[in-house]
């Protein structure tokens, strides 16, 4: 789940794959804004096929986040 | 980086004024005007708080953010709930990492209000409203015609907005929005909301439609208590009832290397409230012969409600999407530009409401809803 996650990051962000890692967040990533915040949570809401709600959307501020929430939210079949 | 978020009070203008004018538009309107500032966020006979309806968004007591707020009554088919437009959502650019503009839009949505519209979003910023569960609208559609002595006017316009379109494109869209002639006018109309309008004419309205409520208090509010622009009422009578139209002037400025100069006038509907088909022929017959003899060379009405805009196609205007270059009609004239005129929106209702279609649209929207018909 990490790598699809560091993957769809990258590619909102456009930034290249290695550069995003588990610890990454809005202070390491430049283009890390809330536009493309939001648009990283359409992406990640399509892929894993789930919702987040507005609360949840406003915590996700790591890569390490998102997967610690889309493990607790979407059924291990949904991940490649 | 620990932001803090609260509404704003009556003695902050100045910190909101500052914050305007230098994160969102040098010397905004609302930078220059107070006046109108005060009527369009200060609205506090539907505000619970005392101060301004503006959220601000603070880190150690700095402005990080600022999202303004507009209340209105919203009328769901007879029922009435609290609504609020917002307006003027401004993040320090330093901030605009992580969630700081969605937790100042939080501060309207976690509000008890049935609904939070945003009218005139930029496109780009749709993102957040779909993330939301927010709905982004269709451009609300727009109606536009030109008098029968306007053509020309319409052509000299367009090819000051677009110099490098040709006369024959320019008269091409001109013609196709022309109206042969004024109907019938002789119906007696007055200049004033009648005095049973929120008893008789606002709850058969009501029960029909769905949208910001046009009951007298907001009428009132909204076009006579307006401190810069001057509307125009329209009244006819139909039977026990009366129907009611709402313009005003526009003076379209260019602008030049010398300053702004006039170019042209035109009219600017922005209510059609009428009893029926044929009242709402009198009232924009009646209408059109006002606007032409104040100088106008055409007019445009935008709404989204099916049979209002049914009863514009009636009286000779045209749909403006319709027609090749449609789209293309200038809109802001506060210097004209080129760049057409699409009102995009968004909104969050806490009840799932009907669709925004073509056909039989039960909403009632329209430019003058939220700040969208106001100088800049």
């Amino acid at each position: 789940m990490l790598e699809q996650v560091r993957r769809i990051a990258a590619d909102v962000f456009k930034v290249p794959f290695e550069t995003v890692q588990a610890a990454s967040s809005p202070d390491t990533i430049e283009t890390w804004d809330s536009l493309h915040h939001l648009e990283m949570v359409l992406a990640l809401e399509q892929e894993f096929r789930t919702q987040f709600t507005p609360e949840e959307i406003e915590q996700l501020l790591s890569i390490e986040l998102i997967v610690g929430l889309l493990e607790e939210k979407v059924p291990t079949d949904r991940v490649a | 980086m620990a932001v803090a978020f609260r509404y704003a009070n009556a003695y902050e203008y100045p910190r909101i004024a500052d914050f305007l004018d230098q994160y969102w538009a040098k010397d905004h309107i609302y930078v220059r005007d107070k006046p109108l500032f005060d009527w369009t966020f200060g609205r506090l006979t539907h505000w619970e708080e005392s101060g301004y309806c503006f959220a601000l968004g603070e880190d150690n007591g700095e402005l990080v953010g600022i999202l303004g707020g507009i209340p209105f009554l919203f009328n769901s088919f007879g029922k009435g709930e609290k609504g609020i437009w917002i307006a003027n959502y401004v993040i320090r650019p330093d901030y605009r990492k992580g969630t700081t503009a969605l937790q100042l839009l939080s501060v309207f949505r976690n509000m008890s209000r049935h609904a939070v519209v945003a009218s005139g979003i930029n496109p780009a910023t749709s993102t957040i409203y779909k993330v939301l569960r927010g709905e982004v609208l269709p451009y609300i559609p727009r109606r536009f015609a030109v008098f029968p002595e306007g053509a020309e006017r319409m052509v000299n316009l367009l090819r000051i907005a677009y110099p490098d379109w040709d006369a024959p494109r320019a008269q091409s869209l001109a013609q196709g929005l022309r109206v042969d002639r004024f109907g019938d006018a002789t119906a007696k109309a007055g200049d004033a909301l009648p005095g049973n309008w929120d008893k008789i004419d606002w709850p058969a309205i009501a029960e029909k439609t769905i949208g910001a409520a046009r009951d007298s208090d907001y009428l009132t509010w909204r076009y006579v208590q307006h401190p810069r622009f001057t509307y125009r009422f329209i009244t006819i009578g139909e039977r026990e009832r009366t129907g009611l139209l709402v313009w005003r002037l526009e003076t379209i400025k260019r602008a030049t290397e010398q300053g702004r100069v006039d170019v042209e006038r035109i009219a600017r509907i922005v209510e059609l409230l009428p009893v029926s088909a044929e009242n709402a022929l009198r009232l924009l017959s009646t209408g059109m012969r006002q606007m032409s003899e104040a100088g106008a060379f055409g007019a445009d009405f935008y709404g989204y409600h099916s049979q209002t805009n049914n009863d514009f196609d009636n009286a000779g205007f045209v749909y403006a999407t319709k027609l090749a270059d449609g789209d293309h009609i200038p809109s802001r004239f506060q210097p004209l530009d080129g760049k057409g005129g699409g009102i995009l929106s968004a909104m969050f209702l806490r009840e799932k409401a009907p669709a925004f279609g073509e056909s039989d649209c039960p909403w009632y929207w329209t430019k003058s809803d939220s700040d969208q018909d106001r100088p800049n």
